[in-house]
């Protein structure tokens, strides 16, 4: 029994990876439509820059942090600007291959840039681990499950109680009908973009301690996100957290008691079973998934 | 008649122009890329001036950090080149990046026969890319020295053409296991091992030792959460746990031990122990065990180490003196000095020859020795310590 809970705790810190890189996919898809397969090696880039930041010219954490989330959500902002608005009126199919490209674009320009050995980002908290009667859990892995719950009660409020949210909301539900009623949808996607790759970037420098930073840090984590997001029902910000954790917990139990090969096929397994019961996810809509 | 004339010139002139052609296309056929003139009996990569060697490692993807090994290779080529090579020849590599996927291994090996024209290939990284790369260089015969593996699929075969430079990850598996039983005397081992031909047969090793794990879990090279495995180690009560996987996953799965405030004894493939975990595992990486044949580089003693360290700043500037690199290193000692050792025209043939009757030749990486029935690699392995920010000799050992 202890084991059992302990490997819920392990599941509940990566869950909160996945729920953080999914939040990353969901916020985008629901202004642009369009899942950006890259947020995982864009997310590795947003870590190596924090590495560089740290190591290189040596700035103290938190000012790192800071600046290497701003570039994360200028680059967001940018890549929509420069690139994906080009192609917003483009079929499903090349816009899915554009974000294909620079996922292995980014990901190997990261390893020219930054080399393939592995490095360490500091954790954010000091200390060992602490132990709650039988179990064990890091600072880091309470920051982090902290960290995702208080970011998604603020997407949510964002959302549903300002005007960016208003404008987000009704650009999901109908592009061309916000625009003409003066939703400025070009500047809100942009922002979209901006949150979803800083939270792939949140994402990869809260995994990137106890992993070690490489180029391919994030391949597995991006599955997983995915996963999540789909299981979650795309296009919900509830969806996207829950099913981070599900996964998260669920590849935990799959790993320890029948075997870690098994992990990535029973989550699918799972996804299907839920899909076939739900098929918009466990909090997704009609409406969501005709997006 | 004045037409008939200017018609057969005309015929005279495109006749003597399409024989030129034919000629010249003859010729550039019979012209070695290399740069000498060659014929039939002209061996591939052999010119006046050269000896190309090739070799598939990965630069890129989660494997990328073993392509350093290129720069060993190319450094003892330079070295033996400053020195005046071999035959008169100067030596050359043509590395090229198989992101450690076999069928890209496999691609890049018919280019290196068809388009580059090595002599031989060298310093081939990874179990199940190098089993790739062997189905396309036995048929044809290219000697392949110094694969950068020790799995059982490719050095329990004997191939005519294949020249092992690495122990066996039998020899270091047993290695692990009887230091962890005989000298540790560890009560309860578990065992992580990577779910392919690396990690069984290491795994096979341990088992020959006589260890019976408490424990022995299996996983995939690309995971990253090695929580689970870690609490079911710890809930078995394990005293200590042998670790048979590659760098990224040693060091997750060591992270993943010290959230839990686990720490059982740990030992680890020299595959997995690079420098870099003292930072990205800090609490768990100092005091691990490790197998290797590669001594401790810190070993300035060792006049093969002297050789290796003083060599690379000079011929490889700015690249960095790893254990990767010295694994390379190793690898063209072999394989030069089997050029060395022959006496005659420099053929695939002569070279095998010669290779198969190199005896006690001292490397980086310990003895080979090699007759025409046996290519086994090094035999000689030792344990080190992870200790103060380097690898060093276990005290006493």
């Amino acid at each position: 029994m202890v084991q059992f809970g302990q490997d819920v705790i392990g599941g509940l810190g990566f869950g909160a990876i996945y729920a953080l890189a999914a939040l990353g996919l969901v916020i985008i898809f629901k202004t642009s439509r369009l899942v950006n397969f890259a947020f995982g090696s864009m997310g590795t880039a947003v870590a190596m820059i924090l590495w560089t930041l740290l190591s290189a010219v040596r700035l103290p954490l938190v000012a790192a942090w800071l600046l290497a989330l701003v570039g994360a959500a200028v680059v967001g902002a940018l890549t929509d600007e420069a690139l994906l608005r080009r192609i917003e009126q483009a079929p499903s199919l090349i816009q899915i291959t554009i974000t294909l490209g620079l996922f292995i674009g980014i990901e190997g320009l990261v390893g020219v840039l930054w080399g393939y050995t592995p490095k360490p980002l500091p954790e954010l908290t000091s200390g060992g681990s602490l132990r709650v009667g039988p179990y064990f859990l890091t600072p880091d892995q309470l920051l982090i499950v902290a960290l995702t719950l208080v970011l998604a009660a603020a997407l949510h409020f964002v959302l549903e109680r300002t005007r960016l949210g208003l404008a987000m909301r009704a650009i999901a539900q109908d592009r061309d009908t916000a625009m003409l009623m003066g939703v400025p949808t070009r500047r809100t996607v942009a922002l979209s973009w901006a949150w979803g790759v800083l939270l792939s970037g949140l994402a990869a420098i809260l995994v990137a301690p106890a992993v070690s930073l490489s180029p391919t840090m994030m391949d597995q984590i991006a599955v997983f996100a995915f996963a999540a997001a789909v299981l979650g029902g795309f296009g919900s910000l509830a969806g996207a957290i829950v099913g981070g954790f599900i996964v998260g917990i669920v590849g935990n139990l799959i790993s320890a008691y029948l075997s870690t090969n098994f992990q990535l096929t029973f989550i699918f397994l799972l996804i299907v079973a839920v899909l076939y019961v739900r098929p918009h996810g466990i909090f997704g809509s009609a409406a969501q998934s005709r997006q | 008649m004045g037409g008939s004339s200017t018609r057969g010139s005309a015929r005279r002139t495109t006749s003597f122009v399409a024989a030129v052609v034919v000629g010249m296309g003859l010729l550039l056929a019979t012209w070695d890329s290399n740069g000498g003139s060659a014929s039939a009996a002209v061996t591939p990569g052999v010119a006046s001036t050269t000896i190309t060697f090739g070799q598939t490692v990965p630069k890129s993807g989660p494997a990328a950090l073993y392509g350093q090994s290129t720069y060993g290779v190319d450094a003892y080529f330079r070295y033996t080149n400053a020195h005046g090579g071999v035959q008169g020849r100067t030596l050359r590599l043509v590395s090229l990046d198989d992101k450690y996927q076999p069928a890209v291994s496999v691609q890049l090996t018919r280019d290196l026969l068809d388009k580059y024209h090595v002599f031989a290939e060298v310093a081939v990284n990874g179990s199940a890319p190098t089993e790739g790369v062997l189905t396309v260089l036995t048929p044809a015969n290219v000697p392949l020295i110094g694969p950068q593996t020790g799995a059982t699929p490719i050095q329990a075969v004997f191939r005519k053409n294949l020249y092992n430079v690495w122990p066996s990850y039998v020899t270091e598996g047993k290695l692990l296991g009887s230091y962890a039983r005989e000298t540790l005397h560890l009560k309860k081992i578990g065992v992580l091992y990577q779910n392919d031909d690396f990690g069984k047969s290491l795994y096979d090793g341990v088992k020959d030792a006589g260890v019976t794990a408490t424990v022995a879990i299996s996983y995939d090279p690309s995971q990253v959460d090695f929580g689970a495995q870690a609490e079911k180690f710890k809930s078995a009560g394990c005293d200590g746990v042998i670790i048979l996987a590659i760098p990224g996953p040693t060091i997750s799965f060591l992270n993943a031990m010290a959230a839990i405030d686990y720490k059982p004894v740990r030992l680890m493939s020299q595959v997995s122990a690079i420098p870099q975990s003292f930072s990205a595992a800090k609490s768990e990486f100092p005091g691990s065990y490790i197998g290797a044949f590669i001594p401790p580089l810190t070993e300035t003693g060792n006049p093969q180490v002297k050789l290796f360290l003083d060599s690379m700043p000079k011929h490889e500037p700015g690249k960095p003196a790893s254990v990767f690199a010295a694994w390379g290193w190793t690898e063209a000692q072999v394989a030069v000095a089997g050029l060395k050792a022959i006496k005659g025209p420099i053929t695939r043939d002569s070279y095998e020859a010669a290779l198969n009757h190199l005896t006690g030749l001292q490397t980086l990486g310990g003895e080979v020795s090699y007759t025409p029935t046996s290519h086994a690699g090094i035999q000689k392995m030792f344990m080190v310590i992870a200790k103060h920010g380097r690898l060093a000799p276990v005290p006493g050992e």
